[in-house]
């Protein structure tokens, strides 16, 4: 089936949120088999030596609230189970190339991501997965 | 989402775009609409006064290539809606730039899910406007589908 499989790819913004809840609405709806999908992204994980905070450290950190917003979500879903994905790497590719490997038949996500700044019209990460997707890709708006 | 509407091209990814947005809305007990966007043909029918020693033979006043391409597009989206097994689906064509008629079809039909193309039939969209997807996603208020559609 074409929607067997939802992957929702979120990260810890508010922005979001709103696609997260729709698009567990959304699996809930089509008893889809459904993942959570949080890209711990790397780059952001740089520390602060001055300050005598380890590179290690920062990505302790980044990994923690990746859990915290993915158990924080999952305990929202009424559904039967979720899966939750945390792979480290780039939102931008990370994105796709889960869906590929979780065998995703489609995903959904939010127009801004936490790096999107409000006063773009469209984050950089929603605009690169719905030009490369090989799967339908559902964009929630986030206002 | 109980109302969802299919924004299709003249081309033959329009199946592609037209099997999936339907699947979704069979699954989800949705409603379905089909939207078809010339966007060019009025263009012709502009009630221009003659410039560099060019009139058009069509005005608003007399515009059947705008009544052609319009009939035409209504039995295309009339043979989608048969390809799809059912009646039970509405079809517009739609005039005006793609992507606002598409949105404003949206809001005045209170529809709650969009699917469309990533990439539309125009290979100088990208360059002269940007791609139309991106430009909807960007000003909707209402989730988008968007379906693969490049090569």
């Amino acid at each position: 089936m074409a929607y067997s499989k939802i992957l929702i790819a979120v990260d810890s913004s508010e922005f979001s949120m709103r696609a997260a809840k729709k698009g567990m609405e959304l699996a809930y709806q089509l008893r889809a088999e459904t993942a959570l999908l949080y890209v711990i992204d790397t780059s952001r994980a740089l520390g602060n030596v001055e300050a005598g905070l380890l590179p290690e450290t920062a990505l302790l950190v980044l990994k923690k609230e990746a859990q915290e917003t993915l158990d924080g979500l999952a305990t929202m879903y009424t559904g039967n189970g979720i899966t939750k994905l945390m792979p480290e790497g780039h939102p931008t590719n990370d994105i796709l190339s889960t869906a590929e490997t979780w065998g995703a038949d489609l995903i959904v996500m939010g127009t801004h991501g936490r790096t999107g700044l409000k006063q773009l019209l469209i984050g950089s990460v929603a605009a690169h997965v719905m030009r490369h997707a090989r799967i339908p890709v559902m964009i929630v708006p986030s206002k | 989402m109980k109302k969802i509407c299919i924004a299709l091209d003249y081309n033959p990814s329009a199946e592609k775009i037209a099997k999936t947005g339907y699947a979704y809305a069979k699954a989800l007990g949705a409603t379905t609409a089909l939207v078809h966007v010339i966007s060019d043909a009025v263009y012709y029918a502009m009630d221009y006064a003659p410039f560099m020693g060019y009139e058009s033979p069509f005005n608003s006043t007399n515009f059947e290539v705008v009544e052609e391409l319009r009939n035409g597009a209504e039995k295309f989206l009339k043979s989608t809606a048969e390809h799809l097994g059912t009646k039970a689906i509405a079809t517009k064509v739609l005039d005006g730039e793609t992507a606002d008629a598409i949105l404003d079809y949206a809001v005045e039909n209170d529809i709650d899910l969009l699917v469309l193309g990533s990439h539309s039939h125009s290979a100088l969209e990208n360059v002269l406007m940007g791609n139309t997807a991106v430009k909807v996603v960007r000003h909707s208020k209402i989730p988008v589908l968007i379906v693969p559609t490049s090569k």
